[in-house]
């Protein structure tokens, strides 16, 4: 331990450091020389600085972490290197980074305290990026964490970025980080009843492209369902490009049946969630199917506002299946606050429906249209990134060779051949 | 569970509240921060700083966890966000959740939910009676659950004002008693303030639409807006 303190505490350039600490053979004694302390019984804790020296304190970290009988720092010295460590040095060590974030989240289940790991995650995962639109192995981890501890509302701070750069170099990730992190991401939305956000992103996880779904796709499909009868009283298209046998697999469930009977047919509602209760709770659903269940005359209600200008709370009753007057009134006031539908009620129990009025600032109206103008320059951007990639250009180009190979094949070869300077004559006449 | 049981373990939540030991832990050093941010009325910073001390906490059983989580609730409740109040009572020991201020805030959000209001005003009453005891175990932090309640109970009724006046054209003065957890005499005041008519033969009032919040009349034009708008165009033009 001591030959390697020296070697990373004298050497200034961090790619040296990291090379030094990657090379170090074999793997095993390495770590199990990082766990230990020096010779003089000093722990190199207590001298390194985590902004000067991140590369070895996180190296040492994860030693501790992960070799065994090896004593595990307290997690507020872990917390104090979250805060504190240079992500620019970090990022020459993925995978320890990666390592460290799934060691503190075991450490923090071991004492049973899974919400000691929230503070440390959380400035993890906002400090090693560039910046908050790259996902990385920590994003799942500290998202899974949040559930654990039961605490939604310490992810909003990461969810509410939306991630559109994904860098390998960058973090270790493979195709199930990106699956697992909007998949728990969801569930913690849904938690906080933040429905169209929630949605969201169920539909990423459930529509990443792949040549044969994950299971956790369908987990995500079956909550996006839930999430949309309950926030829109019914289930919207998914898009073109949802894997087939996703969508052919949904509707062997009795979760299709559910969607397909919803709003209406409350008591068929009822059957399916009694027949499969014990199907829908060990998938952790139960919760989502009796909210959405909760909600059903609500829809049933808004129906009715397409066919009658005015009913009375009784007839309301009847027609959403509800005996107690009280409870209509209470549905009513509900769906008037949340905007769901625009009536009147008067002191004689008639209830008048009528259009919503618009109801909007100034100030929102340049909020949304300063929205649509910064996600079109992203689009915009993306778009030039993507052409600029090696993949995309070959694929262009090799998509134009073959249609060029067949225009010189056939009997119209003669009209290309006259046709403008390049090889693909007309073809080429809009670029 | 026994009655009995039940109640001795309520009477060791209350009496067993003092913190064991001298030495102040985090959420007794750091109360002081919420008691700052409650008298400002900064109701963000309560939330950041009570949702921080919480995470931050070595231990989670001692009693003083209270003062972080309670204050907490009603701030969700202030801010009409009822999920993660429902959260943060979620996170609590059983032995928490045994004591009888608990248990009262868990009543307040589960009426607060389903906007049963004649529950959620005597709640509130119940709950400002339990922390102005004499006998409450922390004074200071009687007071500072007295202020929230008392906000939170004044930010549901206005709330409550603002949506039957969009939803009842008009209604009896007995529903809007239950509705505001106030005396017909006040209600009727407040709702003349407000542009409403009220028929006391018929003892029914008639809410003034126009009393709820809209903002349709657009602002006038600024020079801001002018920028935004012709930078707007370039881009389409271009």
């Amino acid at each position: 331990m001591d030959g390697i303190f020296q070697q990373i505490t004298t050497t200034a350039d961090p790619a040296a450091v990291a090379n030094y600490l990657k090379s170090l053979n074999p793997k095993d004694l390495r770590d199990q020389a990082l766990a230990s302390s020096l010779s003089s019984g000093q722990d190199p804790l207590s001298i390194l600085n985590a902004p000067l020296n991140t590369l070895a304190v996180l190296y040492i970290l994860v030693a501790r972490l992960c070799v065994n009988n090896a004593p595990a720092p307290p997690l507020e010295i872990i917390d104090h290197f979250c805060r504190n460590f240079d992500p620019e040095q970090a990022r020459y060590a993925p995978d320890r980074v990666t390592l460290l974030a799934k060691s503190i989240q075991k450490l923090a289940l071991s004492q049973n305290n899974p919400r000691a790991a929230i503070q440390p995650l959380y400035y993890l995962v906002s400090r090693y990026p560039p910046d908050s639109s790259y996902l990385t192995t920590i994003h799942p981890i500290f998202t899974l964490t949040c559930i654990q501890a039961t605490h939604p509302s310490a992810a909003l701070p990461v969810l509410q970025n939306p991630i559109t750069s994904i860098d390998t170099v960058l973090s270790d990730l493979n195709y199930n980080d990106n699956l697992i992190y909007h998949y728990t991401g969801g569930v913690l939305l849904a938690m906080l009843k933040r429905w169209p956000e929630a949605e969201e992103f169920f539909e990423i996880c459930a529509t990443a492209p792949g040549s044969v779904p994950a299971a956790i796709q369908m987990e995500a499909l079956k909550k996006m369902r839930l999430v949309q009868l309950i926030a829109k009283g019914k289930a919207s298209p998914l898009p073109k490009y949802t894997n087939q046998h996703l969508q052919r697999q949904f509707k062997g469930t009795p979760y299709h049946q559910f969607v397909t009977n919803y709003p209406t047919n409350v008591e068929i509602l009822k059957e399916i969630i009694n027949k499969e209760r014990s199907l829908f709770s060990s998938e952790k659903n139960l919760g989502l199917l009796r909210q959405a269940l909760d909600r059903a005359p609500r829809w049933a209600l808004k129906k009715l506002t397409a066919t009658y200008l005015s009913l009375n709370l009784a007839d309301i009753g009847k027609a959403v299946k509800i005996d107690s007057e009280e409870e209509v009134r209470r549905l009513l006031l509900d769906m008037i606050e949340s905007g769901d539908i625009s009536a009147s009620i008067a002191a004689d129990g008639s209830v008048t429906f009528s259009d919503p009025a618009p109801q909007f600032t100034r100030a929102q109206v340049d909020a949304v249209l300063q929205n649509v103008q910064d996600q079109s320059a992203l689009l915009e951007y993306l778009e030039k990134d993507m052409a600029r990639s090696k993949e995309y250009l070959s694929k262009a180009v090799k998509g134009r060779g073959d249609d060029l190979g067949m225009g010189f094949q056939g009997p119209d070869e003669d009209i290309f051949a006259h046709m403008g300077s390049g090889p693909g004559g007309a073809m080429w006449a809009d670029d | 569970m026994l009655p009995g049981r039940s109640h001795r373990r309520q009477r060791q939540a209350t009496q067993g509240s003092q913190p064991s030991g001298n030495t102040p832990d985090s959420y007794q050093l750091r109360f002081p921060t919420v008691v700052d941010a409650v008298s400002r009325s900064d109701y963000d910073a309560v939330t950041q700083i009570a949702e921080e001390i919480d995470l931050n906490a070595v231990s989670d059983r001692q009693n003083s966890r209270l003062l972080a989580i309670a204050p907490l609730v009603l701030v969700y409740l202030i801010q009409n966000q009822t999920p993660p109040a429902r959260y943060a009572l979620a996170r609590l020991s059983e032995s928490h959740a045994a004591h009888p201020l608990i248990n009262l805030l868990t009543s307040l959000l589960a009426f607060t939910t389903t906007r049963d209001h004649r529950q959620v005003y005597g709640t509130g009453e119940k709950i400002v009676d339990l922390v102005s005891q004499a006998d409450f175990f922390h004074q200071e932090f009687g007071l500072v659950l007295t202020k929230l309640t008392t906000v939170f109970i004044e930010q549901f009724r206005r709330r409550t004002f603002e949506l039957i006046s969009k939803a009842y054209s008009s209604l009896p003065r007995s529903l809007a008693e239950k509705y505001l957890g106030a005396s017909g005499e006040a209600i009727v005041a407040e709702a003349a303030k407000n542009g409403w008519e009220y028929d006391s033969g018929a003892q029914l009032l008639k809410p003034n639409a126009s009393t709820a919040r809209e903002e349709r009349q657009m602002s006038s034009s600024s020079l801001s807006s002018f920028v935004f708008i012709a930078n707007s165009v370039g881009k389409l033009e271009a």
